[in-house]
């Protein structure tokens, strides 16, 4: 390559010389390599950076499987017999999430996430707290000394970012002494501010209460693979030993990151593959624009030739310019990334994990300049099979007889159209998808009130004192249902969408003193002619009135349902009732719910309720039974108010932050509005439908833009033509349809095999997607005349500039 | 007249023509009363065509001769329609043509106008079939109506025999034939060549005058733009253009003779 320092000079002067020409290329290829560098900084971050602790590959969570190949959370006895036996790791930990907490000792009460730790857990994760210490092992038993680590946000926001030496926390109904402040940055689980030691709650002996996430840390020289096969053998023997009372059948180890972004691992994929889609559709309209530009260079090209340049050289010329113009656009793109990047991260829902870890970094960088020099390649082979004319002598004439553009160059340029009007179908028609799932899901019938309601999340400052809870949830209760503008007020142990709350297995009496402990219970839930699975919620009486939640049978809490009665109400949901007694009234039955709240009293059924989508909008309810709160305040240590208001909920905060306080001042509230619940429940796939709907509006505009310039080009060549028809009579209806009817022809063929395209590549959206299939033809149709009405007006423009053409300087036209 | 409309107009002017019989008994097929067309560019006012005086008869062979960028050109704009003059009067078949609309003056150019150009124009993708077919298609004739015509003005040109090729694979002489069948296809009123024979060699030249006044012969009107005095000597009359003006008119053998000696005197002729 002899030269090219001289070729990459004229190059730049001739892009220089051609400001517009330049300028538009580098907008449209800084567009398509912009999106997908700003999708791939965020993959990157989210999939593929490493996590930020040391050996972070070394890092995996144990699962327990159960018989129909679910991965579950481990049961406490488990872990422990795991812990004992496995030689593959050099440190084993459990984490359970305990939710929001009300915190106390800090300037001012802070509502906070507390998890509780096993003693390896710093160790597993290889970070220790940067100021203090760890739990010691005496932290880490039944009635030790309570204690807690806090994050470094919470230590600047709370502690003032102050000594530690003394001080200490109220929460949880016990006084922790803080003992150490985590690493800046440090945060798993995510959103966690207090780690305190699972090791001073007193083990459960369950086997098939599955409370704890377990991570690991694999020994040196140990594989995944060997840790797998151990751990799979352990569970084995551990099925074999406890039979039925172990659901575990085997266990699985997923390396930490692949557990975290599982989840988010395909739509990622999918926004970057619509982002490759996107750079496609640029390419081909640079493609097309350079085509059209080595049209007018014909001539020039063709002296190059007759001067003696060969073909090589010529080529080199050609390279060099398609290099410095994707160079230029790459740059362009890093810039967009990083503009990208930003509104990514600032609108992002928070189900994508990771986010903190999102940045322009080195890889993105190089990944921009890789995308660049492909872009460059594509576009140099397309230059030097188009730039070359083959007709020398013609080209250097510069003239033709007869009225009509090269054939190859039309077929490339018409090619190119064909392929991005394809393309932009494929994007549009994935955010019709998006689209058409979120209206099914705007549709779906929730179970209650989705407008109006004002969700207050309070946590109670003693959680395990149940007379205190029950107080300070009565008072509230009461202060709010005085406020004026309420309508209705009630509380719930999860709120619908909110959180997944808790479910597990309940056990038929027969009798409400049949079970007097949970090993009884144990025993006979067993029997699955007596037993089930369901969703566990406690109640306060207005709150299906708040909610909207209609009664269909019996009853809901009320005044004859005293606390401290020998049998506790329940309400069971529509879907619990028709699965349990398809044919029988549920009223009047005894339940006994295990030892979800750790009251042992057997639940009678009082009432039946409509069913609600509490788990996830797109999920069908799940068979729920309701307690009441006055009888049962044991899980309400973290409620949700419901607050029906007549007016505007926000316009309500004020007041209910009011009345909170007067009940306890020190309980800091957060609020929402059940539209805001009920839209973050849905951000994935609306977040989703926005950015497919970003590229695929992008696309629809570089196919139209594309499809006038070709149009426009066709008019240009063919403008004596034009003349000529004119001349012989042509109206302008006549040149109209002569012009639109390429452009209609070409979005036809494009559209036809878009069609095909998108078909094929949408299945890997299916599973995003609600209430339709990867096929809706609803979509497909839609997008196809969007682009087609599109395409067609895009073809007028240029096509009327056509049939207005003055004759006779058209017939002049060289 | 004045109870006519304007598609009256056009529905006179495109009535079939009568054919003429003798020089006494021709009518005005076109006339121009005082026709000037001048264009406006960067603030420079541009006389192309002053107070032109114009008569042509039915069945008149009238070539239009002067010097480059004398306005011969501009003039056989106007006289087909393709350009409107800024003043003065034309009358097409006896009536004026000024307030026809855009589509009025297609639909004239299409039935009573036949073009021959000097760089043949004939559309590449098309094959010799579809390019002499072309006007009749934007007259909506039948399909057979056409076949016969586009059959009978390939005959006459003597082309028939290459109906289905494309326009590259023919010489110029063929594609100029052609394009003359095409011009004669919807059998016009007039036929307004611009220099027919400026790309040709001398031989095809001839060969294509030849045609024309076989055409005139049988009664076609015919209008020709030329420099070529060899080629003037077949119109019944020469008019001479020279800065926009008709300088001179003259008849037959001594039109082209004095053309000659034009070209002699310097002016230059394209």
């Amino acid at each position: 390559m002899t030269g090219i320092g001289r070729d990459l000079r004229y190059a730049m002067r001739m892009l220089l010389r051609s400001p517009s020409f330049a300028i538009t290329v580098v907008v449209i290829l800084g567009l398509g390599i912009g999106s997908m560098t700003a999708i791939f900084t965020v993959v990157n971050g989210v999939l593929f950076q490493p996590l930020a602790y040391p050996q972070p590959d070394r890092i995996v969570a144990l699962q327990e499987l159960s018989s129909k190949g679910h991965p579950m959370r481990v049961a406490g006895p488990n872990f422990t017999d795991i812990h004992e036996q496995s030689r593959s790791f050099k440190a084993l930990a459990e984490v359970s999430n305990m939710g929001p907490v009300t915190v106390l000792g800090a300037a001012e009460p802070q509502r906070s996430r507390e998890v509780l730790v096993s003693q390896d857990f710093f160790r597993v994760m290889g970070v220790q707290p940067t100021r203090g210490r760890a739990f010691l092992p005496e932290e880490q038993v039944s009635g030790g000394a309570p204690a807690v680590i806090v994050s470094h946000a919470f230590w600047k926001r709370a502690l003032a970012g102050g000594s530690i030496a003394g001080k200490t926390l109220s929460f949880d109904g016990r006084v922790y002494s803080v003992i150490g402040v985590m690493p800046e940055g440090f945060d798993y689980p995510r959103g966690v501010e207090l780690w305190t030691a699972a090791g001073i709650e007193a083990p459960r002996s369950s086997r098939t209460a599955h409370n704890w996430s377990v991570l690991g840390r694999l020994a040196d020289g140990v594989s995944l693979q060997r840790a797998r096969s151990d751990v799979s053998n352990i569970a084995r023997r551990l099925k074999a030993q406890y039979g039925s009372d172990i659901e575990m059948v085997d266990a699985s180890l997923v390396p930490l990151r692949d557990q975290m972004v599982g989840n988010v691992r395909t739509p990622l994929l999918v926004f970057l593959g619509a982002t490759a889609v996107l750079l496609l559709i640029a390419v081909a309209n640079v493609s097309n624009l350079l085509l059209a530009r080595l049209a007018v260079r014909r001539q020039e090209i063709a002296v190059r030739v007759a001067l003696g340049a060969g073909f090589r050289s010529l080529i080199q010329q050609l390279m060099a310019e398609s290099l410095v113009l994707s160079l230029v656009s790459g740059a362009a793109g890093v810039l967009l990334a990083y503009v990208g990047t930003a509104l990514l991260l600032a609108f992002s829902p928070s189900y994508i994990p990771r986010m903190g870890d999102v940045s322009v970094d080195g890889r993105v960088v190089l990944f921009a300049l890789g995308v660049s020099i492909i872009v460059a390649i594509a576009l140099s082979v397309m230059a030097a099979f188009s730039g070359v004319p083959e007709d020398i002598r013609g080209a250097l004439a510069g003239g033709q007889r007869t009225l009509a553009g090269s054939g190859s160059g039309r077929i490339a340029r018409d090619t190119l159209v064909v392929v991005q009007t394809g393309l932009t179908l494929v994007l549009l028609a994935g955010a019709a998808l998006m689209g058409r799932s979120i209206l099914h899901l705007l549709k779906v019938d929730t179970g209650f009130r989705t407008d109006g309601v004002l969700v207050m999340n309070v946590a109670a400052t003693s959680p395990d004192d149940n007379a205190r809870v029950r107080s300070f949830e009565e008072q509230l209760l009461a202060q709010l249902r005085a406020t004026p503008g309420v309508r209705a007020v009630g509380a719930i142990s999860s709120f619908p969408l909110q959180d997944d709350g808790s479910n597990g297995t309940y056990l038929l009496l027969n009798t409400p003193d049949e079970i007097k402990t949970i090993d009884e219970f144990s025993a006979l839930a067993k029997d699955p002619s007596r037993s089930g699975n369901a969703s566990w919620r406690v109640a306060s009486a207005g709150y299906f009135d708040a909610m909207h939640i209609p009664v269909v049978r019996g009853r809901v809490f009320d005044g004859s349902d005293a606390s401290d009665a020998d049998v506790t109400a329940a309400v069971v949901s529509e879907s619990f009732a028709k699965r349990q007694w398809p044919s029988q009234d549920p009223l009047g039955r005894l339940i006994q719910f295990g030892n979800m709240d750790g009251d042992m009293r057997a639940l009678r059924i009082v009432g039946v309720v409509g069913d609600v989508r509490a788990t996830s909008i797109s999920q069908p309810p799940d068979p729920t039974l309701y307690a009441y709160s006055r009888q049962r305040p044991g899980s309400m240590g973290e409620s949700h108010i419901a607050i029906w208001t007549s007016g505007d909920p926000n316009a309500l905060i004020p007041a209910a932050r009011a009345a909170l306080k007067k009940v306890d001042a020190n309980v800091p509230p957060t609020f929402s509005t059940v539209e805001q619940v009920i839209g973050s429940s849905t951000s994935d796939r609306r977040f989703s439908f926005l950015l497919l709907g970003v590229f695929g509006v992008t696309a629809l505009v570089l196919a139209v833009a594309g499809m006038y310039a070709v149009v426009s080009y066709l008019v240009t060549q063919r403008t004596r033509e034009i003349g000529v028809r004119i001349a012989f009579g042509a109206h302008g209806a006549d040149v109209l349809r002569l012009v639109m009817g390429r452009g209609a022809a070409l979005a036809s063929i494009g559209i036809g095999l878009g069609l095909l395209a998108a078909v094929a590549l949408t299945r890997v959206s299916a599973s995003m997607l609600y209430g339709i299939t990867a096929t809706d033809p609803v979509a497909y149709v839609a997008g196809a005349l969007l682009l087609a009405t599109v395409v067609i007006v895009a073809s007028y423009v240029p096509a009327r500039r056509a049939a207005m053409l003055n004759p006779t300087e058209a017939l002049r036209n060289e | 007249m004045s109870n006519t409309t304007t598609n009256d107009r056009v529905n006179q002017m495109t009535a079939s023509p009568t054919a003429p019989s003798t020089a006494e008994s021709r009518k005005s097929l076109i006339k121009l009363d005082g026709v000037t067309k001048v264009y406006y560019t960067d603030e420079l006012e541009t006389h192309a065509l002053s107070g032109i005086q114009l008569d042509i008869l039915e069945g008149e062979y009238v070539a239009i001769a002067g010097p480059s960028g004398g306005g011969k050109t501009t003039l056989l704009s106007i006289l087909g329609l393709l350009d409107s003059p800024t003043s003065g009067v034309y009358l097409l078949g006896g009536q004026p043509v000024e307030s026809l609309s855009r589509s009025q003056r297609a639909d004239v150019r299409n039935q009573r106008i036949g073009f021959i150009f000097q760089a043949f124009n004939l559309i590449g993708d098309l094959t010799v079939y579809e390019n002499v077919e072309l006007p009749l298609t934007y007259r909506g004739m039948p399909a057979e109506e056409r076949r016969k015509r586009v059959n009978g003005a390939l005959e006459r040109v003597g082309m028939s025999h290459r109906t289905n090729h494309y326009p590259a694979q023919l010489s110029g002489g063929q594609q100029q034939r052609v394009a003359v069948a095409r011009a004669v296809s919807g059998d016009p009123l007039i036929l307004l060549a611009d220099e027919p024979t400026g790309n040709l060699d001398s031989a095809n030249g001839e060969a294509i005058m030849e045609l024309l006044a076989e055409l005139h012969a049988n009664g076609a009107t015919i209008c020709m733009v030329t420099h070529d005095p060899r080629f003037a000597r077949h119109a019944d009359r020469t008019v001479h253009l020279f800065d926009g003006r008709i300088v001179e008119e003259e008849r037959g053998e001594r039109a082209a003779t004095d053309q000659q000696e034009l070209r002699e005197s310097g002016f230059g002729v394209a």
